[in-house]
């Protein structure tokens, strides 16, 4: 009996969630050369900020260099120590989370009070976070006793304010100072109490932070070399002021000192520092990673081999494949789309239920052609008669693919206004000659451009769910966020057992399996990628109406740009609400900004371009290939981002789609061809 | 697109409250019960995709809930009401939980029915649920002492309690009464005896109360007559999924093949038209297309079985 209480092998999605062998063995490289750990830089002295979206993977490439990984790596003592020797630096990684930064605020205190106190409170932290990792470094290495002491002694001497009871080791250092942290937490907490701040200050800024480092590096010869990295992670919980302390420490580095901070896209909120006030600069006073982008930039193969290795590991891990070696062919294991040219597999099932009746999209075409009554511009109203023989000149049985191939270039010819039966004729016998082999036909032209499109309205005038099939796919969808490819893959697994499948072990994982999969996984990232409190529902509202727009027009009868998921706007005449909304979605990551942007077609302007993410897709049936691009005026802009009232996007929806459908292509009755309904229409042929 | 959504709801209803009883082929078993889809003609399995995507289901914790809720709400909080009342509203707690344990003595649980049957069968989870002591539950026959000709009650014994999962028609807990609990008022009328339930039909319950002598009877989920689920005024064809779904046809499918299977019930006995069930068992109110097996009568596979009784041997 199949039960569906097999072990997901995608169940745990978020680095935070996982224990230090888990990191050690999901990790995932590109080879080298091309290495994320080699683009890290790990033991540079030019701090490096990793900035990226949820669920891009910094957290895990942090704690992957962290100084709990090189320990399992290299083990302690003096192997521990020839093995960070080797790597050349020592990872300290801390989560900024941990800080409950909200704490150091307000209460009645000013705020340089608060700047100072929150300085002190992180030499401390970051303190024994140093202190922590060295004392296990070194381990029970006696041989390093002498330079250990000197360490502390130089380490003692850091403080401005003698300490009440000399440390003489590491864990004595360590314990003094959580002392004087765990001091300064009772002085913090019951500050909103007493509105008082009876902190000491004993140590001046920085003098833990980079003395520390200088000393042990100083006292023990084998690390004299090895640079001591801070890797702060989630920077994003910070305050603007303490972010600004921060970048100060950046700025006034010390050796042997590196920082890696690890940023949520939308989670830097200055760089400017303290004191003077100067701004880091990238390349200057930093080195910035975009991780979620150059995930995304690399080539195809480099993006199918990482994930292809992300995917394994799991699978590995979980028991479903023996070893690394590639026993499993990852994209065998799932049903993919139809790729017959004719797409003969789909439409066979449906022309098997349905036999030879008239196909939907025929009879809407029919329903248009008669309701055509005398629109400005267009062709004269169409008798029924006559828009029957369009409809059985149209009409290709062979292949329904074909079919609305042909219908789609008769809406075509329908907006030129051209003779619609002779149209009809002509698109008739190309179709035939596609079907018979023939090159470069109609149909094969705009199929090479259109034919996603055609399948999906294809798709949609069939009454079918759209097709998201295959691991090739999902790879693309996640977009450069490894956590959307596992979390798609996790629900795929989930419906692929409820199917009663044996996913990964017996059989492939049906479409079905993978069309419910994807759509949860939409789902899930539209309600987790947002931005909190007001700013989230318009986020929220911006996307649906954009991604509501482009599907009117994908599905519309007439679209005039192929694959189209993607928009472009002159910002300089969005108003600052809309640029506001926009920015925040690409901070989200629900829009991807295409560095190089779009350019104008009518002058030399170069315009900025935005593409929904791909995992949005299927909850608006849209591609997730972009080829096309809509270009929106800054009003569009603002009525689909920051509308002032609810019916300027409906507005704008019917402007944009009213131009794609027929019959009126756009176009307004004028005063001529009102009368002109009275006149007899195109009679039979 | 709505067979997606509700495809896309069961699983959710599967993978929480039904603790992955199924996979989808258990469903499509059952669904294949129902006739192919005809062009041109509602569906019959959206029919009974729409209907399962409604079914309630109840499972151990839910059900273990619910005994608290019972115990709490009906024997419990009343008791401590009338006992501090009576102690004109004092607050000394120690003083009402000696007063309560006192009361609490003279209280004996009964399950409704059989010893084999749902309503005994819940006594077990009802007493671990509320920390109750055991000599507080009792079969029927030692609420008696004295002898055969001149019976009296247990000494002690004020309050007798019947319990039972499901009042649907109410016509098995009138025959009870009718059977033991007019005796017993016969025999000592100052005894209380109160019906208490989990789940009971409106109708089910005012026939209970009016036809059976219990002093009180009550269900924690009184199920009113929007739950007969195919009735016009049912709460699951409220905001019935579009046009795809009708609710004349489907109680016309349900008929039709609810008499194939129970020829006398075919919307569930008593005409109940039920969407229940419970880990334990399926009610027999609920229709009978999710619980038959056909008997030898038809081959149907049900999709919750139901475990009836024998009366016979």
């Amino acid at each position: 009996m199949v039960t569906q209480d097999a072990l997901n092998p995608f169940d745990g999605v978020k680095a935070t969630d996982l224990r230090d062998e888990q990191i050690e063995e999901y990790f995932v490289d590109f080879p080298s050369g091309a290495s994320l750990v080699q683009r890290i830089k790990p033991a540079a002295a030019m701090p490096m900020i990793i900035l990226g979206g949820k669920g891009s993977g910094k957290t895990h490439l942090m704690r992957y260099i962290s100084s709990a990984l090189q320990f399992r790596r290299h083990g302690t003592g003096p192997r521990g120590i020839r093995g960070v020797a080797r790597d050349g630096y020592l990872g300290i990684y801390l989560r900024c989370g941990g800080l409950n930064a909200e704490r150091f605020h307000g209460k009645g205190q000013p705020a340089e009070a608060w700047r100072d106190v929150f300085a002190y409170y992180n030499d401390l932290w970051l303190g024994q976070a140093f202190l922590s990792a060295v004392d296990k470094l070194f381990g029970s290495d006696l041989g390093e006793n002498d330079a250990i002491e000197e360490f502390v002694r130089r380490a003692v001497k850091l403080f401005d304010v003698p300490v009440s009871k000399r440390p003489r080791s590491i864990a004595q250092l360590s314990k003094c100072l959580a002392t004087l942290q765990r001091d300064t937490d009772f002085a913090i907490n019951n500050s909103s109490l007493t509105r008082r701040l009876d902190v000491q200050l004993r140590l001046s800024r920085g003098s833990l932070i980079f003395g520390l480092p200088r000393a042990l590096a100083e006292v023990a010869s084998d690390l004299a070399n090895v640079r001591f990295v801070y890797l702060l992670d989630e920077f994003e919980n910070l305050t603007e002021p303490q972010q600004q302390y921060f970048n100060t420490l950046l700025r006034e580095r010390q050796e042997p000192c590196g920082f890696k901070i690890g940023v949520r896209l939308y989670g830097m909120l200055t760089y400017r520092t303290l004191g003077a006030e100067e701004e880091n600069r990238e390349d200057a006073e930093f080195e910035a990673l975009r991780l979620d982008r150059e995930l995304r930039d690399r080539t195809a193969a480099a993006r199918a081999k990482f994930a292809t290795d992300l995917v394994r590991r799991r699978l590995l891990e979980a028991g479903y494949v023996t070893d690394g070696s590639g026993d499993l062919k990852l994209p065998e294991q799932f049903v993919t789309a139809d790729d017959d040219r004719f797409l003969r597999k789909e439409t066979d099932a449906y022309r098997k239920r349905h036999g030879d009746k008239i196909s939907p999209y025929l009879v809407t075409l029919r329903k248009k052609l008669c309701g055509a009554k005398g629109v400005s511009g267009s062709v004269p109203p169409v008798s029924e008669a006559a828009a029957d023989g369009i409809v059985q000149r149209l009409r290709f049985t062979p292949s329904l693919l074909v079919e609305r191939t042909s219908v789609f270039l008769f809406y075509r010819e329908w907006s030129k206004q051209c003779d619609l039966v002779a149209s009809a004729e002509l698109i008739g016998r190309d179709a035939q000659n596609f079907f018979d082999g023939a090159s470069g036909t109609p149909h094969e032209r705009v199929l090479t451009h259109y034919r996603a499109d055609i399948i999906a309205q294809l798709l949609r005038d069939t009454n079918q769910r759209q097709r998201y099939l295959g691991f090739d796919t999902f790879v693309t969808m996640s977009g450069g966020l490894p956590r959307c490819l596992l979390t798609i893959l996790k629900h795929v697994f989930t419906w692929s057992r409820f199917y009663g499948e044996e996913p990964f072990r017996r059989g492939l994982i049906s479409s079905q399996a993978q069309m419910h999969g994807v759509r949860e996984a939409a789902d899930w990232f539209f309600d987790e990628a947002r931005a909190p409190g007001v700013q989230g529902v318009r986020v929220r509202r911006g996307m649906s109406q954009l991604g509501q727009l482009l599907r009117d027009l994908r599905f519309s009868d007439k679209p005039s740009e192929c694959s189209l998921c993607a928009f472009s706007a002159d910002l300089g005449r969005v108003s600052g609400a809309a640029q506001m909304v926009l920015a925040e979605a690409e901070n989200w990551s629900m829009l991807i900004g295409i560095p190089r942007g779009q350019r104008d077609r009518n002058d030399a302007r170069v315009d900025a371009k935005f593409q929904v993410h791909p995992m949005l897709a299927p909850r608006w049936d849209l591609p997730i290939g972009r080829r096309g691009a809509l270009a929106l005026r800054g009003p569009e802009v603002d009525a689909t981002f920051a509308p002032v009232r609810a019916e300027d996007f409906e507005k704008v929806v019917e402007s944009r789609v009213s131009r794609m459908r027929a019959p009126s292509f756009g176009r307004r009755r004028s005063m001529a061809q009102e009368r002109q309904q009275l006149l007899p229409g195109l009679d039979d042929e | 697109m709505i067979y997606d959504e509700l495809t896309w709801k069961v699983k959710t209803l599967n993978d929480t409250i039904w603790e992955r009883r199924f996979v989808w082929p258990d469903i499509q078993a059952w669904l294949d019960n129902f006739a192919d889809d005809v062009e041109g003609a509602p569906s019959e399995r959206l029919h009974a995709l729409f209907l399962l995507s409604n079914f309630t289901y109840f499972n151990p914790l839910l059900m273990r809930t619910l005994l608290r809720s019972l115990y709490r709400d009906f024997v419990q909080q009343p008791a401590l009401i009338r006992l501090r009342r009576r102690r004109k509203g004092t607050l000394d707690i120690a003083s009402l939980e000696a007063a309560y344990k006192r009361v609490q003595r003279t209280m004996r649980f009964v399950g409704m029915g059989n010893p084999a049957e749902s309503g005994t069968h819940l006594l077990y989870y009802f007493r671990q649920e509320n920390d109750l002591p055991t000599k507080l539950f009792v079969h029927l026959h030692e609420l008696y002492e004295g002898t055969a000709r001149s019976p009296k009650i247990a000494q002690g014994v004020r309050y007798v309690i019947f319990i039972d999962d499901f009042c649907g028609s109410g016509t098995q807990a009138v025959r009870y009464s009718k059977a033991h609990v007019a005796r017993i008022k016969e025999i000592a009328p100052n005894t209380k005896l109160y019906y208490y339930c989990l789940f009971a039909t409106s109708a089910g319950l005012k026939k209970v109360r009016e036809k059976a002598k219990f002093d009180h009877a009550e269900a924690v989920c009184e199920l009113d007559s929007s739950f007969t689920s195919l009735e016009e005024n049912s709460r699951y064809f409220r905001h019935a999924a579009g046009a795809d779904i009708d609710r004349t046809f489907c109680r016309e499918m349900c008929h039709r093949y609810g008499k194939s299977l129970i020829h006398n019930d075919p919307l569930g006995f008593g005409g109940c038209q039920l969407l229940f069930g419970f880990a334990h068992n399926i009610p027999n109110n609920t229709l009978p297309i999710f619980w038959s097996d056909g008997g030898i009568a038809r081959q149907w596979a049900p999709l919750f079985r139901r475990y009836t009784k024998v009366f016979k041997w």
